[in-house]
């Protein structure tokens, strides 16, 4: 593979708005109906640069497949797209410092337009899709070119996306961080018929388009005026060519690529407050519990809400959302009790989707955490644990919904005191007393067991963790240790991952919803571990590990731009397609989106960008799109000025 | 029709909802399960006045006389046994916030579930079935609408609530007590005598309020009615009370009345 194919493939050095709302600023656009301008000729499909004024060096043109020898560059909209090329070869001596790292840039275009936008909100964002093909990828470190993005309100002018050129050695000599490298072979494609930038070399080629959506900085609830310009230069010398290829510019209140996709799906507001004595106040909240189904369209979760109108007193409960809410009844839940996890089954079952949902929770402030299951379908629960002084979580349940496995601390299941093991129970007529099948594992006294998921395209016959037990030949070396999948029919346990340092992190396993041979094919992580030695760093990425052939793939190479934070596999069956959290390096922004996997390189679809995530899941829905559900208490989408956690939706088609 | 014709007509419709109102119970809505409440006032207005009773109803045991009011006959149960609170969690003494296992000499049955034993709440709701380790009695917040989740450190969902407020037998000195009568003073709406145990705050009072609260509940142990009676009522009147049955779970409730005092604000704190 091409590990070099992956790097991340959004948001560059995003600057983040200040975000406000004025609801009276809103009702008064409301009442005037101001339209929002956008760019003139955004999408470059008159053929020209109408629309757009040029600096610098002059040197961009609209162009189109035919004119990349050989090609092919697909538009990410229409047919057409800008190129701003710092070529062919050296055009003048004449220098500028984009980056401000001191280095000579040369060879500056830029390319702008002023458009009026009235803000309902105050802000609003800029989106855009790009790619730089650079000729610098295997040039010494210092030949970075470069590019940016600014927008102008009033007097301000904010850099809200920068970039330079991939180095296959990993390097960045400009501040400006690295775009995604192209493949690492010269295939020198060239720019043709495209006066004044025909004969730009592009020694690697084109590489995947990107989404970018960024805030704009300084916007105001009312009208305002934005330019946006975009910029490009070679940098340490004038001869080796790069360029930006921009489509599809716009502005819009969301990043919603493609179609309207991310919904704020709850609203809570406020708290709840009681008198005597004092005040005490509940906030109304939604999670940390968050578990969605196949499709993505349906979850199961906690809150204080009052979504079915009995919790009025805000006491923690477990809701399912499926089109309307309904309250896991069987499970009332009060006061000082508190919901751990929920794990909804993934398959629709007549109109459900999800029939069954695994919970773990203590029902008051002195009960044990224990696990249940709910039955949609006919309003029953059954609870599956029954212990005290020791804790039951993490629960992951089957398609079918009769197997659950789960943490657990608890030395009647495991003999081991209070030593984390994971844990299953199968349903029959009744919860079978649950197994320890981490029993071989050493030091059995105190190796544990986390982050359970089954397998869910059959009945749930692999178990996905992570354990610093020596479940195989020979214990974890990473005091965090290995990520393992357990075959329950087989009985038999398949080593992941073999970090050989003590510190690596091995994070987030999630396995697949395949069928037949290719069930618990697929397992994804995160981890640290530096496997593949890619720009020697200890970035933590996604890897994708398949038990069928053995292979140990690296999905992401994020690098210095960031750090991955979690993973989950979609239940589609591919294991191809998974969710991602990621800190993204420039921003402190956590990105929560898609991918998809085809063996070899992963393209990435930006869902939110936000400050805070408290968790995701991922379903794939009836038109194939992948689908993100997560937890965030940012004002995504203009309707959450309290900060309230709520849920958001994702579609990225 | 003639314009006289006419006219009484018009008279006649017009008239006819108010004579409806006014003669008829003024039943509550039904909650899922199917209970229903009305009064012995009848004018549809859910507020409580001294001299007053409510009627809940299983919907499987009706009245004998379906559209009669709710007669109201004080049965004073100050004879009985003396109810020892047992403080809820909190700082609260137990008859501000408190409760106590009242052991039934017959059953009685409530949302379809038997119960033996109820926890009569010093807040002026009985829980049941439940027992002192399921129900403190120290939920002092009243609840609109029902169903709605009880929020005390222990709490039991199905409940009784007779009068559910911020309730205090301080003030007044006051005392609760229960007693069994094998045949009720009180005739249920069932047309048969039965056995029955009531419930009495005696001298209670709700916090904030002047005034000197008497009630009672009374339960019957074959038609499961259950009646609630007003002797007094504090200077509230029963503005903001709780006043209904809920199922265990909380997944039905009937209000014959309620409201609340307590806030929702959006940054938590009062404005």
């Amino acid at each position: 593979m091409n590990n070099r194919d992956n790097r991340r493939n959004e948001g560059f050095r995003p600057m983040r708005a200040t975000r406000w709302l004025k609801a009276g600023a809103f009702a008064a656009l409301a009442a005037s109906g101001l339209a929002h301008a956008q760019f003139t000729n955004g999408s470059f499909e008159n053929g020209n640069l109408s629309g757009w004024t040029l600096g610098g060096q002059n040197h961009a043109a609209a162009v189109q497949s035919s004119n990349f020898n050989p090609g092919p560059v697909t538009a990410p909209d229409g047919n057409w797209f800008a190129a701003l090329s710092t070529g062919p070869g050296s055009l003048s001596g004449t220098t500028y410092n984009i980056d401000g790292n001191g280095t000579n840039d040369f060879d500056m275009t830029s390319l702008s337009q002023t458009v009026s936008y009235a803000s309902a909100t105050g802000q609003a964002m800029l989106l855009f899709d790009w790619v730089f093909a650079t000729s610098e990828q295997d040039q010494p470190d210092q030949y970075d070119d470069v590019f940016d993005v600014q927008t102008t309100v009033g007097a301000t002018t904010t850099r809200v996306l920068t970039g330079s050129s991939c180095k296959n050695n990993g390097s960045s000599f400009s501040p400006y961080p690295n775009t995604p490298c192209q493949p690492s072979t010269v295939v020198n494609w060239t720019i043709t018929g495209a006066a004044p930038i025909t004969n730009t070399s592009l020694r690697y080629g084109v590489g995947q388009w990107q989404h970018a959506c960024v805030a704009i900085p300084g916007l105001v609830a009312g009208n305002n005026t934005v330019t946006v310009t975009f910029r490009v230069a070679d940098q340490s010398d004038n001869q080796y060519d790069s360029a930006l290829l921009i489509d599809h510019v716009r502005i819009d209140t969301d990043c919603s690529f493609g179609g309207p996709t991310l919904q704020q799906i709850t609203n809570s507001s406020g708290s709840y407050c009681q008198y005597k004595n004092g005040i005490v106040c509940t906030p109304i909240d939604n999670g940390p519990a968050l578990s969605t189904d196949n499709t993505g369209t349906a979850f199961a979760f906690a809150s204080t809400g009052n979504y079915t109108g009995d919790n009025p007193n805000a006491l923690q409960q477990v809701f399912v959302f499926d089109g309307s809410y309904t309250r896991v009844t069987g499970l009332t839940i009060g006061f000082g009790g508190s919901v751990q996890g929920v794990s909804l089954s993934g398959p629709t079952v007549g109109a459900l989707h999800g029939r069954y949902v695994a919970i773990a929770a203590s029902l008051n402030a002195s009960a044990s955490q224990q696990i249940y299951r709910w039955d949609r379908q006919t309003s029953t629960l059954t609870q599956v644990t029954n212990t005290t002084g020791c804790a039951n979580k993490n629960p992951t349940i089957s398609s079918d919904g009769n197997r659950i496995a789960w943490e657990t601390t608890c030395s009647t299941y495991t003999g081991q005191g209070t030593t984390q093991k994971i844990v299953y129970s199968n349903f029959t007529t009744s919860w079978s007393a649950p197994v320890n099948f981490m029993s071989a594992g050493t030091p059995a006294a105190s190796c544990q067991g986390f982050e359970p998921h089954l397998s869910r395209g059959d009945t749930g016959n692999f178990i996905a963790l992570r354990s610093n037990c020596n479940l195989t030949s020979a214990a974890p070396v990473a005091t965090n240790g290995d990520i393992f999948r357990y075959n329950i029919s087989g009985n038999s346990w398949t080593r992941i991952t073999t970090a050989t340092n003590a510190a690596t992190l091995n994070l987030s396993p999630s396995i697949d919803a395949a069928t037949g041979a290719n069930a618990g094919r697929y397992l994804y992580f995160i981890s640290d571990g530096n496997y593949f030695n890619i720009a020697n760093d200890t970035a933590v990425e996604i890897y994708r590990y398949d038990v069928n052939t053995s292979t140990l793939k690296q999905v992401t190479n994020a690098g210095s731009t960031g750090t991955y934070i979690g993973v989950n596999q979609a239940a589609d069956g591919s294991g191809a397609l998974f969710a991602y959290q990621f800190i993204n390096g420039s921003t402190g922004q956590i990105e929560i989106g898609t991918g998809n996997f085809n063996g070899t390189t992963a393209p990435l679809k930006l869902g939110a960008s936000m400050g805070l995530s408290l968790g995701a899941d991922v379903g794939v829905d009836a038109s194939g799109v992948p689908t993100v559900v997560f937890l965030s208490n940012d004002d995504l989408k203009a309707q959450n000025a309290d900060g309230n956690t709520e849920i958001y939706s994702a579609r990225t088609p | 029709m003639n314009p006289v014709a006419r006219r009484a007509f018009i008279t006649f419709l017009l008239a006819a909802p108010l004579c409806a109102t006014a003669q008829s119970r003024s039943a509550s809505t039904f909650d899922v399960y199917g209970y229903q409440a009305y009064d012995s006032i009848g004018n549809g207005s859910r507020t409580l006045a001294p001299g007053m009773a409510v009627c809940l109803f299983d919907p499987r045991y009706p009245p004998q006389s379906p559209g009669a009011p709710c007669s109201y006959n004080y049965v004073d149960a100050t004879g009985g046994t003396a109810l020892v609170l047992v403080p809820a969690s909190g700082t609260a003494p137990a008859n501000d916030d408190g409760g106590t296992v009242v052991t039934l000499a017959a059953s009685f049955e409530f949302y379809g579930v038997s119960a033996n034993s109820l926890v009569a709440s010093s807040n002026g709701y009985l829980a049941l079935p439940a027992d002192a380790s399921s129900e403190d009695g120290g939920d002092f917040s009243q609840d609109c609408p029902l169903p709605a989740i009880a929020d005390n450190p222990m709490a039991t969902q199905a409940r009784i609530y007779a009068y559910h407020a911020d309730l205090d037998g301080g003030p007044n000195g006051g005392n609760m007590y229960e007693n069994y009568y094998p045949s009720c003073p009180r005739a249920s709406e069932s047309g048969s005598s039965e056995a029955c145990t009531v419930v009495q705050w005696q001298n209670w009072a709700r916090r904030g309020k002047p005034g000197t609260l008497n009630m009672e509940a009374v339960l019957y142990h074959t038609s499961f009615e259950i009646v609630l009676q007003y002797q007094t009522l504090d200077a509230s009147a029963g503005v903001g009370v709780t006043v209904g049955t809920q199922s265990n779970n909380a997944t039905s409730g009937n209000a014959y009345r309620c409201g609340i005092t307590d806030r929702l604000f959006a940054n938590g704190f009062e404005p």
